[in-house]
């Protein structure tokens, strides 16, 4: 009887014992907002890649770190205008002078040359509107097997994220906007199938019809003003803050300050 | 007579005040002003533009520290084209090398916008590097020339 007692009451302490761990996992889940400057530390040792909207961000970057020198004090950004996504799949550069391609240490370069010379943690990636990749898709999934290619044989240690492309504002075609939307949801498929990441960068960037508003634009077109980047930067952090509560990325315990670790 | 005297000396040190008084944009003590100091005053826009770091500028033009003893390279954040190089170069060689690579990126920046930013492009087509002694400029904007102006003048 008494066996029987204590059997019961251990198989009690069980069952209550897996009944808690979904909720413990689960209350776990709902982790609280990192600060800024820790989300911001996702970014360090990062290169961000890209054409015009890149470059701009950039600067974007430098002017908000001219003021506060911890405004993701870890990342460099490569972009120059009219780049197309097809440089980033070259090993080397083009030695056509006329061809528009990135520039490193003041001469013409590849993300592949860039990426060996720097040896970053991640490199983020955001192009294709100027070479209308949304409308050759089979050419982004062979451009994207190529930079996979080239990355695993050339900095196999860095992770790669694609970000989808910015929307457009009401200035172009509706099939343009609707096109943009399904090339996002392709890459989003796309990287599921290779070793790198989707970034959704759209969120706030869009009114109810898909299209963005020419008020965070600097040319009522696609690219991004001031306002604008603000709201791609809150994206930035929001996807470094999911890495963390999908328990992707641990950021360093030195920047969590007393008080303030996330439960 | 004592009067007039008085009015004489006084209209004499107005005078003299006047003339001892700084011009108006330009540096106050006699000290060199520094590219820093100049293109404040000079590029009203200066407080609104990204500042890039040595990194930046050797990334861009490929100028490395070795060259310069100073420089502003400050550019938009939007399409508008809008940027502003100065550099004081450590030698007569630096200069020459620093303004070939200044050339160079201007004819690459044309080349990015001929077809894709006309605003840029303009403002790129009228803009000209320019040296004085072992100063470079490349002021890309509406007041382009003026500003150029004001930070060579005294090189």
């Amino acid at each position: 009887m008494r066996n029987g007692r204590r059997a019961a009451g251990l198989l009690c302490f069980l069952l209550c014992l897996c009944i808690s761990c979904p909720v413990w996992n689960a209350c776990a889940g709902a982790a609280e907002r990192l600060p800024d400057r820790v989300l911001m530390s996702f970014y360090d040792q990062s290169l961000i890649i890209g054409d015009s909207q890149m470059r701009n961000l950039g600067n974007y970057m430098r002017r908000k770190r001219n003021g506060d020198p911890g405004f993701f004090p870890g990342v460099r950004c490569y972009g120059e205008y009219s780049l197309q996504m097809r440089r980033l799949a070259q090993k080397d550069p083009d030695p056509n002078p006329d061809a528009i391609q990135l520039t490193y240490k003041g001469r013409t370069a590849t993300l592949t040359g860039i990426a060996m010379a720097e040896n970053p943690r991640n490199v983020f990636i955001l192009i294709g509107l100027n070479d209308l990749i949304f409308q050759h898709i089979d050419r982004a999934d062979n451009y994207i097997d190529r930079i996979v290619a080239l990355r695993d044989e050339y900095f196999p240690e860095t992770s790669l994220f694609f970000m989808s492309l910015t929307p457009v504002t009401a200035k172009r075609t509706q099939k343009q906007r609707d096109e943009i939307a399904a090339y996002n949801a392709w890459l989003e498929e796309k990287c599921g199938k290779i070793r790198a990441e989707y970034m959704d960068i759209t969120a706030g960037l869009t009114d109810e019809q898909g299209w963005m508003p020419k008020e965070i634009t600097a040319d009522n077109d696609s690219h991004l003003n001031a306002d604008g980047f603000d709201i791609f930067v809150r994206n930035l952090l929001d996807y470094a803050q999911a890495r963390y509560e999908q328990g992707l990325w641990v950021p360093d315990p030195a920047l969590m300050k007393e008080g303030e670790t996330p439960q | 007579m004592k009067r007039i005297m008085l009015l004489l000396l006084a209209a004499m040190l107005l005078v003299l005040g006047a003339c001892s008084a700084p011009e108006k944009g330009a540096p106050v003590s006699d000290a060199p002003a520094t590219l820093a100091e100049k293109v404040n005053m000079t590029a009203e826009d200066a407080g609104n533009l990204a500042a890039l770091t040595a990194e930046d500028l050797e990334d861009v033009l490929g100028a490395v520290p070795a060259d310069y003893t100073e420089f502003v390279f400050l550019q938009s954040e939007g399409m508008d084209g809008r940027e502003l190089l100065a550099v004081r170069a450590a030698d007569r060689d630096a200069a020459g090398r620093v303004a070939g690579m200044a050339e160079a990126y201007l004819e690459r920046r044309l080349k990015e916008t001929r077809n894709y930013a006309p605003e840029a492009y303009k403002l790129l087509s009228e803009a000209k590097v320019r040296t004085k002694n072992l100063t470079v400029v490349l002021a890309v904007g509406p007041n382009g020339a003026k500003e150029a102006d004001f930070i060579l003048a005294g090189e």
